[in-house]
Order: C-alpha cells, then structure tokens, then sequence
C-alpha cells in the first residue's frame, strides 16, 4: 500500500514536472550552441556535461561545433552560428577564438556570446568568471595549515611553494588569494613563489619544482598549464606534493596531488541555462562571476592523500569555504 | 652566507646537469650538420618531432627504449627530408629548416588531436618513461654522488656522446670526409669525396641526436608531451652552434653555461627578483659569454662562411 501512494505522489511530481515542460514548450524551446576545440578533454567535458545535464532538465536544445585547428575559419564558423539567429546562446571556451570571436561578435552584436573562462573587451558579450582568486586562498588555507601543524610530509620547512605559467595578470590572481589564504589561515608560513615565463613547458615546470622542493618546499601550487604537469611530475619524482587546477588532475601522480582547485564549468553553464529558461537570471551582457559561494569553484582533496590529512585540517578547509561563501572571508585583489 | 649556501649547492650542479642535457644531445647533433657546411636550423622541429613519437611510441611498445627508438627514427625521416631539400635539391637550408620547424609543431598538434582527441599535452600513466639508474660507485662519493648517480640514463650518454662525437669528427675517416665537404667542397670532389652523400650522413646523424635529445625531453626529463615542448631548445642549440663552430668541446662548455645559468635563475627567482628579469639571465650569459669567446675568432668565422657563400654562388653561376 505504501509502494502505491509512493508511486502515486511520485507520478503527481512527473505530471507536474511534464506541465512544467509543456508550457517552456509551448513557449521556445531554448536553442543553445557551444564551439570549442577541447571538447574532449578536462575543462571541455566538464562544459558538456553542463550542457548535457541541461538539456536533460530544460527544454533546451544543444548543438557542438568542435573548431578543430583550422584557424584560419574560426570566424566563418562564428559567422554560420551566428548569421540566421537561430540560436538563443553561444558559448565559447579557448583563447585562440578571441580575435574571431570578437570580430563575428561585432557582426552579429544581437548574438548572445557567452565567453567562458575569461573578460574580454567587447561590452556585448556576457563571461562566466571564475573567481580563481576564492579557489586559491582555500588551497592557501589548507597548505598553510598542513605546514605550520607540521603533518608529517609537510613538516621539511616553514615555506610553500607557488609556480605560475607567467607573471600576467590572471596568474597574479592565483597568486595573491593564494598569499592570503596562507597568511591569513596559519601562522609562521610563507609562501615562495617563481614564474615558469612560459606555459608550453613542462620540463622547466618540473626543474623549477625541483628547485623548490629542493629549498624545503613540501607542497607546491601550480597555475602553469602544460607547465604546471610537470611540477605534479616532479612532485613524484621527489616525493612531495602539488596542488592540481582547472580540473581534476588528482590521477595525474596518485598519492602526491594534494589536492585541485577545480573550476567547475559544468556548474556554471547548467546555471546560465537555468537563469534564461526559467527567467531567474537572463543571459545580459557583462561579466558573471562564479566563485565559491555559486559552487562554480571547489578544492577538492584528492581521495588518495585523505587519510594523511588531520581531521582539524579538513574541518577548518571547510570553515574557511563557508567563510568564503557567506562573504565573512573576503578576497581582495590589490592590483 | 646562508643565502649563497641556498643557491650554489650540490642540488644546483644536479640541475645544470639536467638543464644542460637536453640542448646538449640536440647541439652535438647540429655539430655534424655545422662541420659539413650546412646551417641547419631545423634542429627545434627534429627534437620536437622526436619528443611526439618517443611518447607515441612508448604508448605502442610499452617500452621506453622502444619509445626512444621510434622518436629517433621519427627525428631521422625529418632530417632526411631536410637533407632532401637542401643538399639534393639545392634549397635555402633556412628556408627549409624554418618551414620544417613549422610542420613539425603542426604535425604534433593534428596527431596529438587526431590519435588522442585531446589538444595541448599527452599525459597518461601508461607512458613508460626511462628508468632512474642507480650507479653505485657514483652514489657513494657523498652527498655529491647522491646528487649525481641517479638520473635517467640519457643524462650520461649525453655527456659521453660529447668524446664519442668528438672522436668521429676528428679521427675517423666520415668525420675527415664531413669536415672537407663542409669546408673545402671543391678539394673534396677533387679527391672523389662524394660532398653531396657526406652531407646526407651529416643530417641523418644530426636527426638521430635531435631525436635522442627529443626523447630525452619527454620520457626521461619528464614523463609526457605537451605542445611546443621544445621551448627553443633547438634555437639555443643552434646559437651555442654558431659560436662554437661545430667544435664538440666548445658546444660542451657552451651548453653547460647556460645550464649553469638556467639552473641559477630559477633559484634566484626564489629572492623576489622579477621573473621577466631572471628568465633572460641564462640566454644573456650563454650569448655573451661565447661573443666574448670567439672575439678572436671572428674574422676568420666571418671570411670562411663569406667564402663559402661565394663558393656557393659560383657553382651555382
């Protein structure tokens, strides 16, 4: 009997759930298209997990254009996306599109762009942005803290360490809520930070790990691209510890990622879709940020090195995210 | 004290090493192609090429010696090609070189994509790198040893292949035949010395250390590839080249400066000092220092490839 009325309120939720659908339906179904050449590979697929997930919940449409590496036609394809209106949202990831993209966008400026990862200068366009700087203080805090309660792995110095692709602006942000979760969350510790100046360079990533490691470094951060998998390499090679970002890159040395700053890009696209359909949120040009408190950025601990971390640990990394989430933790950036 | 204590130590002799080794393999192999007449600057694409199909190849063979093979044969079709064109063919050896160096960052790009589907770097567990050795006698000499005995075995050849080239340029027969074809083309067809084949041998072993170099890179140095991982590598090699004339011993010295410096600048950057600054440090020392070096010389360098150019020009009239 129990079974029954279970099954009953569930199905008065899918009749309600199929009204939902029909009236979005009967409105238009909301078309969306996303170009981009790394669709197969970390950061792409967490973008079409979010476009998967939404096409589930919504009545949306999606179409994915993979850009290959003819550069010399991102615009035209822009341009085919963009010329008949037939679609509701764009969204664009990968900096080598910029220049075609703001061109098509110049052509098209009724075309809702949506750039993710970054600002550009174009005033009609929206960009999801990730507020890295909130990510990086937490890695802070929990690097910070591991060090200056000595854990045993990370008791060699007083210093962690930071390696960045090269001293630009957007790593400066990595950088600096790095410094603050450090300082702010623990005592006695430092950080030491070096620039690779390049991000298509692994074997100088991991020499420069080396060096730090070298110097009594025991966990590193690195925001270096390419760059930055050699420092997780060389966490291997020299028994140590990095911190993985961007995605998931805790398989990368099993054991010794600490953890990774993820910027969840599934998050933030299944909610620009959910803003437009239920009309919480309508796509408008500017900037959207999805920091900590929106889950578009989380620090994950890697499952392998969990048990080494103090309980204490893990409740003051939670402490701090939900500081950080409720604005009693803010992070400045002084540029 | 303390601070020069952190920089100059015996971690910091480690790195050199490590930081030499790969321009080294990569510049030994341009001493071939330097001593036979031809400037080949095509060495960044030889070594990137070899670093694509060294991974691509430990993936296949689930070997890393295997890995190495391939890269180097990979390295090797590229300087047949290159020879190709610029012995067999008569092509500006610039030219050619430069156009290689783009195919070769292209290719590694549409493979990467079309084999793996992903872009920018390959990074798999199943890549087998080569193994750390562990020379004993070495790893007892102290804290020094230690630094010294365990690094991946391309490390050491590098620095033996510096005698091994030596001694083929300036005490075997294909050497003597590879330096006559470089500098005196016209007494070497007198004697019957095919100049043209001497020049394919010389790219062909050029291939084979950029391909060592390249392999290096990506399964000893580190245990992936990524886009453009050469990073001017190759370039470097071919300034330090320039300088030294294609003398091994020189483009020892030469690499080892700048490994020197390129391990010294990563540790300064740990004192605050701009990084846009410090990252200049190795490229301005190793310049400077092989200028300083060839002061001399230099005329007698300038002469030479003059002549040579004209010995060029008038064969072809």
């Amino acid at each position: 009997m129990k079974a029954i009325i279970r099954n009953l309120t569930a199905g008065a939720a899918l009749v309600g759930a199929m009204t939902a659908g029909i009236t979005a339906a009967s409105a238009d179904t909301l078309k969306v298209a996303a170009i981009s050449g790394y669709f197969s590979q970390g950061f792409g697929i967490a973008i079409v997990d979010g476009l998967k997930k939404a096409e589930k919940d919504f009545d949306v449409e999606v179409k994915i254009v993979d850009t290959g590496n003819r550069a010399l036609d991102y615009e035209e394809q822009f341009n085919n996306i963009a010329k008949d209106g037939e679609y509701d949202l764009v969204f664009v990831m990968g900096w080598e599109l910029v220049d075609a993209l703001q061109k098509s966008n110049a052509a098209y400026p009724d075309q809702k762009f949506i750039f993710i990862d970054g600002i550009l200068e174009s005033e009609t366009m929206t960009y999801i942005d990730f507020v890295e700087e909130e990510g990086s203080y937490l890695v802070g805090a929990l690097t910070g803290q591991l060090t200056e309660k000595g854990v045993e792995g990370f008791n060699s110095g007083s210093q962690v360490g930071f390696i960045g692709g090269r001293d630009i602006p957007v790593i400066r942000n990595f950088l600096m809520g790095y410094e603050q979760g450090v300082d702010e969350q623990s005592e006695g510790v430092s950080v030491s930070s070096v620039f690779s100046g390049t991000f298509d360079d692994p074997a100088k990533g991991s020499e420069l790990a080396m060096t730090l490691y070298g110097q009594g470094v025991d966990v590193i951060y690195q925001a270096a691209g390419p760059t930055g998998e050699g420092v997780l390499q060389a966490a291997k090679v020299a028994d140590k510890y990095a911190v993985g970002v961007d995605i998931d890159q805790c398989p990368t040395a099993p054991g010794h990622i600490l953890a990774s700053m993820l910027k969840r890009a599934d998050v933030a696209v299944y909610d620009v879709i959910k803003g437009e359909v239920d009309g919480s949120a309508p796509v408008k040009p500017g900037p959207v940020s999805y920091g900590v408190a929106a889950g578009g950025i989380e620090v994950k601990v890697c499952d392998e090195v969990k048990d080494k971390i103090p309980a204490e640990v893990m409740t003051k990394l939670e402490e701090v995210r939900a500081g950080i989430a409720d604005g009693s933790i803010s992070v400045t950036l002084n540029q | 004290m303390e601070v020069l204590e952190t920089i100059f130590n015996v971690s910091l002799i480690a790195a050199m090493l490590r930081t030499t080794t790969p321009i080294l393999l990569v510049a030994l192999g341009g001493t071939f192609t330097t001593k036979a007449g031809i400037f080949n600057i095509g060495l960044e694409g030889q070594m990137l090429l070899g670093a694509f199909f060294a991974v691509l190849g430990s993936l296949w063979t689930q070997s890393a010696w295997g890995g190495v093979a391939i890269g180097v044969l990979a390295a090797m079709c590229v300087a047949l090609t290159f020879s190709f064109f610029v012995v067999t063919l008569r092509a500006n050896e610039v030219v050619v070189g430069l156009a290689l160096n783009i195919l070769a960052g292209g290719l590694t790009i549409t493979l990467t994509k079309a084999i793996f589907g992903t872009r920018g770097s390959i990074v798999s567990g199943d890549i087998v790198g080569l193994p750390r050795l562990h020379i004993p006698v070495i790893e007892d000499l102290g804290s020094l040893g230690k630094a010294l005995g365990s690094f991946t075995p391309l490390i050491y050849l590098a620095f033996i292949l510096v005698f091994v080239v030596w001694v083929i340029i300036y005490r075997t027969k294909l050497g003597l035949y590879i330096r006559v074809a470089g500098e005196k083309p016209a007494a070497a067809e007198a004697l019957g010395i095919p100049t043209g084949l001497m020049q394919h041998i010389a790219s062909l072993l050029c291939g084979v250390l950029a391909g060592l170099a390249g392999a290096h890179l990506s399964l000893g140095y580190i245990t992936m590839f990524a886009e453009n991982m050469s990073s001017g590598r190759g370039f470097m090699a071919v300034a330090v080249l320039i300088f030294s004339a294609g003398d091994p011993v020189k483009v020892l010295f030469g690499c080892l400066l700048f490994g020197f410096a390129d391990a010294l600048s990563l540790r300064l950057q740990t004192f605050g000092l701009s990084s846009y600054l410090v990252l200049t440090v190795p490229y301005l020392v190793t310049l400077g220092a092989l200028f300083l070096l060839t002061y001399r010389q230099r005329p007698k360098i300038f002469r030479e490839t003059a002549e040579s150019l004209q010995l060029i020009r008038r064969e072809k009239a």
